[in-house]
């Protein structure tokens, strides 16, 4: 555990807004099932699409393939 | 919740108990589809038949005794399973009970076959739907989930026991004979044969292989006189492997087994501790959006996540400054408090990645 750092403050002080929407982890569900890759589309974080509804590669991440799914033999 | 034996020695190895994963249900699959649904294209469900048992696993030989040596009568078809293993004599060596090459071939080429194809389905998966070995299952078995409570660092700890225990499972069978004064020559068959196979490239099958029938003479060579005795050596492995300690094990594991296993205890430090990176930095996203809500897949295609649309329109904020920071720029420009737990859980999920000094720590 020493190479984690403190937990970082995210506590309401400060710039708390008055009635700003509280989120927490519980509104984050997980889902029954899963995705394929040819439903899934890829946003880019000024959420234009890079690709919608089709696998594609991505730069420097690791692409969830088909083998991701099973658990691999052991050799 | 890990099989007696894996359990007794991790006690011996982690300083905490192992957070259970109570998202991966067997009695009430997470990954089948709720009742009467069929999946929509693009959705990916297990069968309610076969669920995550497509997978045949290999079983040690102090595993086999294991089950052999298990009286209780809830056991007995489980029981029952592994006996039919031995006396169809396939793949079957005094290391345990193998996979065969058939198995192999088709569920290393077969194309979403897990979770979903019958002819894959487990020798060891009872009709009723339950595992026939759960108390005595293998590495793969006993540590593989569809679904993590923790996302990503739950999955990487899973991922790092699975190492550990199938190099000990490896370890410990070799151990087993050695200790029994098995001879010199099944030692031979058994180890320097097979390295000659894969050296050699050997990957055909033949008639036998693809009928899943017996070949007596490759039984014979791995057993010579032990021939009709396998289920002795089974059981005195089991006797032998029950007297050990962790600290046995890694005795028996030398450096392999120790590097592994403090892998895994750091693993396992992360999977208890819940702290946030002090800057974080968001990523492209895989999402399937919803009215008001966006599905995210993210460390894994079977783990999305479902999350609120204006959780989405805000994750560019965090772009490598200071968490605390960016949590209150989306406060103030947003009227959205995220909660530390929420930030804790999209990093989990890899949706959030440590950024500047905490790259890949986390």
């Amino acid at each position: 555990m020493s190479d984690t750092k403190k937990p970082t403050d995210t506590s309401t002080e400060g710039a708390k807004q008055e009635g700003a929407k509280e989120l927490d982890a519980d509104q984050l569900e997980n889902v029954a099932g899963g995705l394929l890759p040819a439903k899934v589309g890829v946003l880019d974080l000024k959420h234009k699409w890079i690709q919608d509804g089709v696998k594609i590669e991505i730069e420097s991440q690791k692409i969830i393939g088909e083998d991701s799914l099973a658990p691999a033999l052991k050799k | 919740v890990l099989p007696p034996l894996y359990a007794r020695w991790m006690g011996g190895l982690l300083d905490g108990a192992i957070p259970p994963e109570t998202k991966a249900t067997c009695d009430s699959c997470a990954m089948c589809p709720p009742k009467g649904a069929s999946a929509p294209r693009g959705e990916l469900f297990y069968s309610p038949v076969t669920k995550c048992c497509t997978f045949m696993p290999e079983i040690a030989n102090f595993l086999v005794g294991g089950i052999l040596r298990d009286d209780d009568p809830a056991l007995a078809p489980g029981r029952q399973t592994v006996e039919r293993r031995i006396d169809a004599r396939v793949d079957v060596t005094p290391l345990g009970l193998a996979r065969s090459a058939k198995y192999s071939l088709l569920y290393n080429q077969g194309r979403r076959g897990f979770g979903q194809a019958k002819s894959m389905e487990c020798p060891h998966h009872l009709p009723d739907g339950r595992c026939g070995v759960w108390r005595h299952r293998e590495s793969t078995c006993a540590t593989w989930f569809c679904k993590h409570e923790r996302g990503a660092v739950g999955q990487r700890f899973w991922g790092r026991l699975h190492d550990l225990l199938a190099v000990t499972e490896k370890k410990l069978s070799v151990w087993c004979l050695l200790q029994q004064g098995i001879e010199a020559s099944l030692l031979e068959t058994l180890f320097a044969g097979r390295r000659q196979a894969l050296a050699a490239g050997a990957s055909g099958l033949d008639a036998g292989d693809l009928d899943g029938e017996s070949d007596p003479g490759a039984h014979r060579a791995v057993w010579g006189a032990w021939v009709g005795r396998e289920r002795e050596i089974y059981r005195r492995s089991a006797e032998l492997v029950d007297g050990l300690g962790w600290d046995d094990v890694l005795e028996i594991g030398g450096v392999e087994l120790e590097v592994l296993a403090r892998m895994t205890q750091t693993a396992h430090g992360k999977l208890l501790s819940d702290v946030v990176p002090l800057r974080l930095r968001a990523r492209e996203l895989r999402v399937v959006m919803g009215a008001g809500r966006a599905q995210l897949v993210s460390y894994s295609e079977i783990d999305p996540l479902s999350v609120p649309r204006p959780l989405i329109d805000v994750l560019h904020h965090f772009d490598g400054r200071p968490t605390g920071e960016v949590v209150e720029e989306i406060a103030a420009q947003h009227d959205l408090r995220l909660q530390p737990g929420l930030v804790r859980k999209l990093v989990d999920f890899d949706i959030l990645r440590a950024a500047g000094d905490d790259e890949g720590r986390t």
